[in-house]
């Protein structure tokens, strides 16, 4: 479904990832590790059209994104969380998932189906997104991306600095999202998070692809070179 | 209907109510004043579509504001048309030129975006004086009495001009309102709060950013149209830097991103001025004082600070 080939990005001059190719498959969760600095949301702003490729190129569905501007990219059911969420804090939460869901014309059935994934947002929609937890926030910033109806749905460590109970809230809605049969690409550092998730693990370091793991390896010998490409 | 749009139709039609019923009540003065009042504000209400919701600083909005006052005035000096088409006239003018000027400014943003609106207002200007054959140049001309006459009604009359003023205001925040309560409006937020997740969205940033530049130089045309119109002067004064600068210090003080803001900002500087420069010469020190503790004490103006602290619900 999503297909990066042979992909070089970086800022500027400064390159950071290097000839990336991977494949994420529908109904499937593929997470994405490595240190920091070795490109992982790089990777992601690459797919999103937010960094142009200085080599290669990506793929969803067989459509060229690489060849769009940003905006269209979501149109060809792509969905985004980076990473600090960055909400649109004057809204309310209601405004907020409005902005998402009026975008293709999803409407009430995908908002209906977001507020059901998190029910706590429910009980906040009059709220200002600003005014929100960092849980919260969290939340608020996957349903917008999922009132997209995405078929891909990328997840820039979504987790990060959450306590428990909404950490788990996020892991069952990307699990709700793999069910829908959306592809998801999650970029993670919890070796436990990896291990519940992922069916495809890509390692990246140094902004090379340095292997990749199916769901079995995951469990079984290759637990090692895994836990060497997570942490700082 | 939510409860939340509810309260806000109600307070935005009491406000609406209260300046009608004025008419009636004010001394001579006063309803001189707030006609001018409101017809400024209609102005300020066009900036704020940019500035407060959308989040670009303009400081060129003056060339759209003289684009409705010399469409106006020129087609009824130059060309003998009545009232009625001129008022058309400059409003299409406006947003003519606010189409052409958003289109090459918004490949800027931010500080570039102010200087390229600026560049294009002073260019504005100074094609007025240079063309002063027709515009009269700094002097300006006025529109005679006999001339300022829509659908048989004497638009210099003060109660008809008051109504004239009040018309072209409620159609300036009916606008807005609508506008901002839209999905429109809602995406021009979002803009304003993150413009690459606007777009991440799916949304065209670039044609939601055009399309904000465009509705607000129509408001501001809009009103520079009915200024012409209803006070009879057109003049080089109002295509200077100054009246690119007022409404902002009106949106500002009045509350950016309030649908409420510009009215309560306009009249606050308007008599602010008007009061202070009867006590003494140096009037705009009192001024500039009362504008310090202002900003100090209510960051986010008048309407942005009733909002934090009482009314979120406020548009």
């Amino acid at each position: 479904m999503l297909k990066l080939e042979t992909v070089s990005a970086g800022y500027g001059a400064a390159q950071v990832l290097r000839g990336v190719s991977f494949e994420a498959h529908p109904g499937q969760i593929l997470c994405l590790v490595g240190r920091n600095g070795a490109g992982k949301s790089t990777t992601m702003k690459a797919i999103m059209g937010l960094l142009p490729l200085m080599e290669g190129r990506v793929l969803c569905d067989g459509a060229v994104l690489s060849d769009l501007p940003p905006h269209k990219v979501p149109a060809l059911g792509v969905g985004y969380v980076p990473q600090g969420r960055r909400l649109f804090g004057a809204l309310t939460v209601a405004e907020n998932l409005a902005v998402g869901c009026l975008t293709f014309g999803k409407g009430n059935a995908a908002l209906d189906e977001v507020l059901e994934v998190f029910p706590r947002l429910k009980e906040r929609l009059a709220q200002r997104a600003n005014t929100l937890s960092g849980g919260e926030q969290q939340m608020l910033a996957m349903g917008r991306a999922m009132c997209l109806r995405p078929k891909v749905l990328l997840l820039d460590e979504p987790t990060e600095g959450l306590q428990p109970s909404m950490v788990a809230a996020i892991r069952s809605a990307a699990d709700h999202m793999r069910q829908q049969g959306a592809a998801v690409v999650l970029v993670e550092q919890r070796l436990d998070a990896i291990t519940a998730l992922a069916d495809q693990v890509v390692m990246l370091e140094n902004g090379h692809l340095r292997g990749t793991l199916t769901r079995s390896q995951l469990m079984t010998e290759d637990r090692g070179l895994l836990e060497a490409h997570l942490g700082v | 209907m939510t409860t939340d749009l509810k309260k806000s139709v109600i307070l935005h039609a009491g406000v609406v109510l209260a300046l009608f019923v004025l008419q009636f009540v004010l001394p001579a003065y006063h309803h001189g004043n707030m006609a001018r009042i409101m017809v400024l504000a209609s102005y300020a209400i066009g900036y704020n579509l940019l500035f407060g919701y959308t989040g670009l600083l303009s400081l060129g909005h003056a060339l759209f504001f003289a684009a409705g006052l010399y469409g106006a005035g020129l087609a009824m000096s130059q060309f003998g048309l009545s009232a009625g088409p001129a008022l058309v006239i400059g409003v299409v003018a406006g947003v003519v030129i606010g189409a052409v000027v958003g289109g090459l400014a918004l490949r800027t943003e931010g500080v570039a975006f102010m200087i390229v609106t600026l560049m294009f207002a002073q260019a504005g200007y100074l094609t007025i004086l240079y063309f002063g054959a027709y515009t009269r140049g700094d002097e300006g001309f006025v529109i005679a009495q006999t001339e300022r006459v829509l659908f048989g009604v004497d638009l210099s009359a003060p109660l008809v001009r008051y109504f004239a003023a009040f018309s072209l205001f409620c159609a300036a925040i009916l606008t807005c309102f609508l506008a901002v309560k839209s999905r429109f409006g809602r995406v021009l937020v979002a803009i304003r709060e993150n413009e690459e997740r606007a777009a991440m969205l799916g949304y065209d940033v670039a044609k939601y950013k055009l399309g904000a530049v465009v509705l607000s130089a129509g408001l501001s045309a809009l009103a520079g149209a009915g200024y012409a119109l209803l006070f009879g002067y057109v003049g080089a004064s109002f295509a200077s830097v100054q009246y690119s600068i007022f409404p902002l210090l009106w949106v500002l003080l009045g509350g950016a991103g309030t649908v409420l803001g510009p009215l309560v900002g306009t009249v606050f500087m308007f008599y602010l001025i008007d009061l202070s420069s009867g006590l003494t010469t140096a009037y705009m020190l009192i001024a500039g004082l009362v504008l310090v503790v202002l900003t100090v004490f209510a960051p986010q103006g008048v309407m942005g600070e009733v909002r934090r602290r009482m009314w979120r619900w406020l548009p």
